[in-house]
């Protein structure tokens, strides 16, 4: 175990202490009500909360923190973290603020903690009430309404975050246009390929040839020109929050970054994200015609369907490799967890539909 | 020298049913999912037992085709990454640009009978097969 003194794992109850220590500095007078961890990830955790003012106001509240007591285990866990382009909770929080002060559909934010503070890194927003489990969205009847108009709502939502003014964007935001994102994905495949070779008892590399096949399709279908901006990077079904009438609030700011915004777009196609409902290729929603569309009325580029097309997979590419790296975190000893293991034989998953999408295009 | 009955596929199917119909039932919240999960897992090493090992002659053979040499190595298992580091290499390079069909052809029987073991239900499986 490390002596990590920056947030030496701290206790649930010790927590709650110290938001409402925290939450009291920042909100007029009153006290913490209803203080519950909702998810506890090992790299992320979320708590929700009620401030209850002395005046009788009640103000929803969500933190998000790093708990920073259990060393690396996202993507930052990559060798130490020299590759990561995830952002830290001081950074995203001000991502969040840059995209709400333009009008964007996110939930406000009221404080953010720095990581060398007691509590970890962490920032405290709005709870916006409302359904954020995919394949609820996509199959209960309350949201049969919303279904309609998700896929032109996230064409609309789009073009607002990719037009926000870069020179506001928080200034430790990544460059990722398509070059490096690819060499990202390559260097995570090959260090992971040699990691098993090296490392294990098996002692052999992993072959992919399709996802090999897909960079060399990549690299001979590179979009030229394309404009640089804010991107999400992680903008899909399981990351909206959704009422009967549609998208309240977009969440997990952490992938932002600034690149080609057609890249959101072609992730949102992926069918990683479509959880069962194949001929609603957005989202498992809706179709591409709608996405395109509500994205150029809302003032977005003209859309190249090509060039969502080589996001697409790109995207594909990028989940696929994903699941080698879950089953990796395990392996290598970053997390135990047996279900992570399991996700390594999802990889054969994304390349066949590779095949389909290089072959397609 | 074989083992005695119940054999390895068996054995694995015993637990699995043991899981899904006595253990399953009897669990809450983030249990289930990890159940399912242990289930699942303990129905792909079936059917790796029952296919692996005439999906790895196919995909040995299939390399061999395509690349023209056997592979070195003393058993299957270390000509199959000889070839298989070939294949990915040039690829790479774009050595085998020229056989695009053929290369593709291969990669995929190789992934059909992949995805026959670790998920058969997979929706762009059965897409692959002309379903």
């Amino acid at each position: 175990m490390s002596s990590d003194d920056t947030a030496p794992g701290l206790s649930d109850s010790e927590v709650a202490g110290l938001l409402e220590k925290e939450a009291a500095a920042h909100f007029p007078a009153g006290k913490a009500d209803n203080i519950e961890k909702m998810s506890g990830g090992a790299s992320r955790e979320t708590w929700s909360f009620d401030w209850q003012g002395v005046d009788g106001s009640s103000t929803g509240l969500i933190l998000r923190r790093d708990p920073g007591n259990t060393g690396s285990t996202g993507e930052e866990g990559w060798r130490g973290g020299k590759t990561t382009y995830s952002l830290d909770r001081t950074t995203e929080a001000e991502l969040q603020r840059v995209v709400y002060e333009a009008g964007g559909l996110v939930a406000k934010v009221h404080f953010a903690l720095p990581e060398d503070h007691t509590l970890g890194g962490c920032y405290v927003m709005d709870r916006i009430e409302g359904e954020v489990l995919a394949p609820r969205i996509l199959r209960d009847e309350a949201y049969a309404g919303a279904r309609k108009t998700m896929a032109r709502q996230c064409g609309e939502i789009l073009a607002g975050l990719h037009a926000v003014d870069p020179a506001s964007l928080p200034k430790n935001l990544v460059q990722m246009p398509v070059k490096p994102l690819i060499a990202y994905y390559r260097e995570l495949l090959d260090g992971i390929s040699e990691f098993y070779r090296d490392n294990t008892k098996v002692g052999r590399p992993e072959y992919h040839p399709a996802f090999e096949l897909t960079f060399r399709w990549l690299e001979q279908n590179m979009p030229k020109n394309a404009p640089s901006g804010m991107v999400h990077g992680d903008f899909r079904n399981g990351n909206f929050v959704v009422g009967p009438e549609g998208i309240r609030a977009v969440l997990d700011w952490e992938l932002g970054h600034v690149g080609d915004g057609m890249e959101d777009l072609g992730w949102l196609c992926v069918r990683a994200w479509r959880f069962g409902q194949h001929d609603k290729p957005v989202g498992g929603f809706g179709q591409r015609e709608d996405l395109f569309a509500g994205y150029e009325d809302a003032g977005g580029r003209k859309v190249d369907p090509k060039v969502v097309h080589f996001w697409e997979v790109l995207g594909t590419l990028k989940w696929g490799i994903i699941c080698m790296f879950q089953a990796y975190k395990h392996l290598s000893g970053l997390i135990d967890s047996f279900e992570h293991m399991a996700i390594g034989r999802r990889a054969c998953e994304n390349e066949i539909d590779l095949l389909k999408l290089i072959e397609e295009a | 020298m074989p083992q005695d009955r119940a054999s390895a596929e068996e054995l694995l199917g015993g637990v699995e049913a043991f899981l899904r119909k006595d253990v399953l039932p009897q669990l809450s919240g983030a249990s289930i999912y990890k159940c399912r999960v242990a289930a699942n897992i303990l129905s792909i090493v079936q059917r790796e037992l029952a296919l692996g090992e005439s999906a790895d002659s196919a995909e040995l053979q299939g390399l061999q085709s395509l690349l023209g040499r056997e592979g070195e190595g003393a058993d299957s298992a270390t000509q199959l990454d000889d070839l298989n580091a070939e294949l990915c290499a040039s690829i790479r390079s774009g050595k085998l640009d020229g056989q695009r069909a053929a290369v593709m052809s291969h990669v995929r029987a190789n992934l059909q009978d992949k995805l026959a073991i670790a998920n058969p239900k997979y929706a762009g499986y059965r897409e692959s097969l002309g379903e």
